[in-house]
């Protein structure tokens, strides 16, 4: 009873508090890469906090954890980690190569400096046999948090491949302690994760385990090697394109730049001289190939620089304030939309386009971050976000495009789409770049 | 075909140059390259590579690892795996970091899945339940705690708190109530007045922080804090910023939590002094919740760490997205909102919270969003929950 009265003095403003954590609770992060030969290469990054709870890293009890002290105890913590991964192969455990151990090393995490323990790890697999069912089990910290989570990532490297792929990643912790991939192929086959365990969130150890031991090993079949590899990637790509239409459809600023241009791509501009009708400055397109290659022209352009850019933040080359992009956003929307009014623009578009594109990239890397994905295996969210991207883009084109062509002659398209139309476009670019330089929120502008 | 002319004379030539510059300039000045973390081997040993905490290792927290130890030996003894794990709760809110609540719950391991474990365990799984918003499986725990055992304060009062924070405000007034005979009469007061303050027109609201006033003078020294607290989140809803600033100092100048601090940074950004804030919080920055306010007042004053502090919080929300956690969606809504410019993703996210949560902060950050998101209805369930309930907030009226 002693406790709950001294408790009691503080719990309802904890309470009141909303009681938010404002940290992350403890993970580790495990990369796990499977090699021809049968061998994984384990990348474990474990919290110094977590492992100095443990352990009592800190020998002087300052609270400051210096290197000397870290690195005088890293075998305890190479000795402490590694029980508590294990890894079989068509329930058959691996085990460690000895003097794999990498040297000491720490990275950064959100929360705080990791240790990065690495060793390489030996399945009981001879040179030519085939990988066939793999199993994680994991079990760090169970007894001491069971809220730790394992964030563990699969990525295969057979010869030839110069960069690992990231092929699955799964979180483990108390409830769920064991992954099960199933693999096929040689030379850095896929594997593909199962479903069996994908749903079981039971703290019960023994439900969540796969009877691998009774499985025999799966012989290499080619064909099923292929089309495992198919669908995995498919499956991870379409997640991203999916995410890259998203991003299109729910991004007006993107939508309306795009309508800016498409708009008028079914006109052309008028030379300069006397005696033509050229309303606008523009002169509709006679050829419907000829705006065909102009929409094409504009969407290569577009892409070509906003894959650039995109790829660049991505890999965190270079990272622009957030506010210039956005503002410079604005500026693009609007000065495409002004043009539709009045030329301002002397180079081909589709020049302009390029540079503008480029910004727009960068916009993009935003949204992209915003899925929070690690920079280590960017290639295939990348390429699949890109495609999404691409395929919104084509969609608007392909609405919009056919009725602008259609109607290009009237003056009900002059007069009642591109005028008014541009005209709103450019008064809501204006709105934007206005919020986005001055940093306000105006409620009332949408978008 | 005049006019054209003209204006391509006199027009402004973005061209080719201007086009391609603008994508350049971002790329060129933009500003500093995110740095991918990468492993590194420090040169020196007396490199410090952590700061586990800002103070020695205490005495209490040595005998607390030797508790651990015991506890594990002896992994029927309920008596010891409580008292671990209380020890662990209280520096959870100390340190605002729930890798104590993780410890807590490891030492209750061997009853935390049973129905209905001992007393004592289960109004620990209850407190650890609520500090992770599982409220639902932490009223179960606690409604039957209170059948079992009326007589114990610290369960009502629990109760009361997360009834509170869920907007149950009926069974909340009960719970209140029950504190006195189960011999809490302090808290009873303070837990009725502050639901009084909810509950009421601005009438009552006065009525509450009189009531309040005159509690602070009477109750015991130590509850200073936290009835202070409480007043000064009343004074802020009351509109008397000035009045909630003294008491937030107060608060603060007794003991310096996370939350207090927290509360209180927003209190000044509302008010314009964004720079103060930058002051209260500088060095404050690994906790989530206070880099973000830190990140708002950079925003202000145009500071330029904003960027990097944004980075640092979107890189956080990730990573508790990649362990599978959703615990700071009204963080989360307040950072996408305000930060990163997406009303329509805040609402999204201040919905959702507000779902779980109904405590003020969490009606202003949904309203807000709403109106930038230029859907004010999406923001209907506050206003229909406020008119329900009388509550009036002076901060919230400018979207109501």
């Amino acid at each position: 009873m002693k406790h709950l009265r001294a408790l009691l003095l503080c719990v309802l403003a904890w309470c009141s508090a909303g009681t938010a954590w404002p940290h992350k609770p403890s993970d580790s992060y495990m990369t796990l890469t499977a090699q021809d030969g049968g061998q994984v290469l384990v990348n474990w990054h474990v919290a110094l906090r977590d492992l100095d709870g443990e352990l009592s890293l800190d020998g002087n009890d300052d609270g400051r954890l210096t290197w000397g002290e870290v690195r005088a105890r890293w075998a305890d913590m190479l000795g402490y980690v590694r029980p508590h991964m294990r890894l079989t192969h068509a329930g058959v455990a691996c085990t460690a190569v000895a003097g794999s151990d990498q040297a000491p090393a720490v990275i950064a995490h959100t929360d705080g400096q990791y240790a990065v323990l690495a060793w390489t790890v030996q399945c009981p697999l001879s040179a030519a046999q085939p990988w066939s069912d793999l199993d994680v089990d994991y079990r760090l910290f169970a007894l001491s948090d069971p809220t730790h989570r394992g964030i563990v990532r699969w990525r295969v490297q057979g010869a030839g491949m110069a960069t690992a792929r990231e092929v699955s990643s799964v979180v483990l912790g108390v409830t769920r302690t064991q992954h099960h991939v199933s693999w096929t192929g040689l030379q850095g086959g896929v594997p593909l994760s199962t479903q069996a365990d994908a749903a079981s969130p039971v703290s019960n150890i023994s439900t969540t385990s796969m009877s691998t031991s009774a499985a025999p090993p799966r012989t290499a079949d080619s064909a099923s090697g292929s089309e495992t590899h198919g669908e995995t990637h498919s499956a991870l790509l379409l997640r991203y394109v999916h995410d890259g239409v998203d991003h299109i459809a729910a991004g007006m600023d993107h939508i309306l730049f795009l309508v800016s241009l498409l708009l008028v791509s079914v006109w052309r501009r008028a030379e300069a001289g006397p005696g033509m009708a050229a309303p606008l400055g523009w002169l509709p397109r006679e050829q419907w190939r000829s705006a065909l290659g102009e929409v094409l022209r504009l969407v290569t352009a577009f892409t070509l620089a906003h894959s650039l850019t995109l790829a660049l933040a991505a890999f965190g080359v270079v990272s622009p304030p957030s506010r210039w992009v956005e503002s410079l956003i604005a500026l693009s929307v609007l000065v495409a939309a002004l043009d539709n009014l009045w030329p301002l623009l002397r180079a081909p578009r589709w020049i302009v386009v390029f540079g503008f594109g480029l910004v727009h990239g960068f916009g993009f890397a935003g949204a992209m971050q915003d899925l929070g994905l690690s920079r280590q295996d960017l290639a295939w969210p990348l390429l699949g976000f890109n495609l999404g991207v691409e395929l919104g883009q084509l969609m608007l084109v392909a609405l919009v495009l056919p009725l602008a062509f259609w109607l290009r002659r009237t003056a009900l398209y002059r007069q009642a789409v591109v005028l008014p139309g541009s005209l709103a476009i450019a008064v809501l670019a204006a709105l934007w770049l206005y919020q986005r330089v001055a940093d306000v929120a105006l409620g009332w502008v949408p978008g | 075909m005049q006019w054209v002319e003209a204006r391509r004379a006199s027009g402004l030539r973005v061209g080719l140059r201007g086009g391609v510059l603008a994508g350049l300039a971002v790329l060129l000045s933009g500003g500093m390259p995110a740095l991918a973390a990468q492993p590194r081997v420090p040169q020196l040993d007396s490199e410090v590579v952590e700061v586990l905490r800002e103070r020695p290792l205490s005495a209490q927290e040595k005998a607390w690892r030797a508790l651990r130890a015991q506890a594990r030996a002896r992994p029927t003894d309920v008596a010891l795996a409580t008292q671990v794990a209380w020890q662990a709760l209280r520096w959870a809110r100390q340190d605002g970091d729930p890798r104590w609540l993780g410890q807590a719950q490891a030492a209750l391991t061997p009853w935390w899945s049973q129905p209905a474990p001992p007393d004592e365990v289960r109004l620990l799984r209850a407190t650890i339940l609520q500090s992770t918003h599982d409220f639902d499986a932490a009223l179960r725990d606690l409604r039957a705690l209170v059948r079992a055992r009326p007589d114990q304060p610290q369960a009502w009062l629990t109760l009361a708190s997360v009834l509170q924070v869920t907007g149950q405000y009926d069974e909340a007034q009960s719970a209140c109530n029950a504190l006195k005979p189960a011999g809490a009469p302090w808290h009873a007061q303070a837990c009725a007045l502050e639901l009084h303050s909810l509950r009421g027109d601005a009438g009552a609201a006065d009525a509450a922080q009189r009531g309040l006033a005159e509690l602070v003078t009477r109750a015991p020294r130590e509850l200073s804090g936290y009835l202070n607290l409480i007043r000064a989140e009343l004074a802020q809803r009351q509109g008397q910023p000035d009045k909630a600033a003294a008491l937030y100092q107060a608060v603060l100048a007794a003991e310096d939590d996370a939350y207090t601090q927290g509360a209180y940074a927003d209190l000044l950004l509302d008010q314009g002094r964004a720079a103060e804030v930058v002051s209260l919080l500088k060095g404050r920055e690994r906790n989530d919740a206070l880099l973000l306010r830190l990140a708002q007042a950079y925003a202000a004053t145009g500071d330029a760490a904003l960027d990097r502090s944004v980075q640092a919080l979107r890189a956080r929300f990730a990573a508790a997205h990649e362990r599978g956690d959703s615990v700071h969606r009204r963080e989360e809504a307040r950072f996408t909102l305000h930060l990163l410019k997406r009303p329509q993703d805040g609402l999204r996210l201040a919905q959702l919270n507000w779902r779980v949560q109904k405590e003020p902060a969490d009606a202003r950050i949904l309203l807000e969003a709403a109106q930038a998101a230029g859907e004010p209805q999406a923001a209907d369930a506050v206003r229909a929950f406020m008119r329900r309930w009388g509550w009036s907030d002076k901060r919230l009226e400018a979207w109501l």
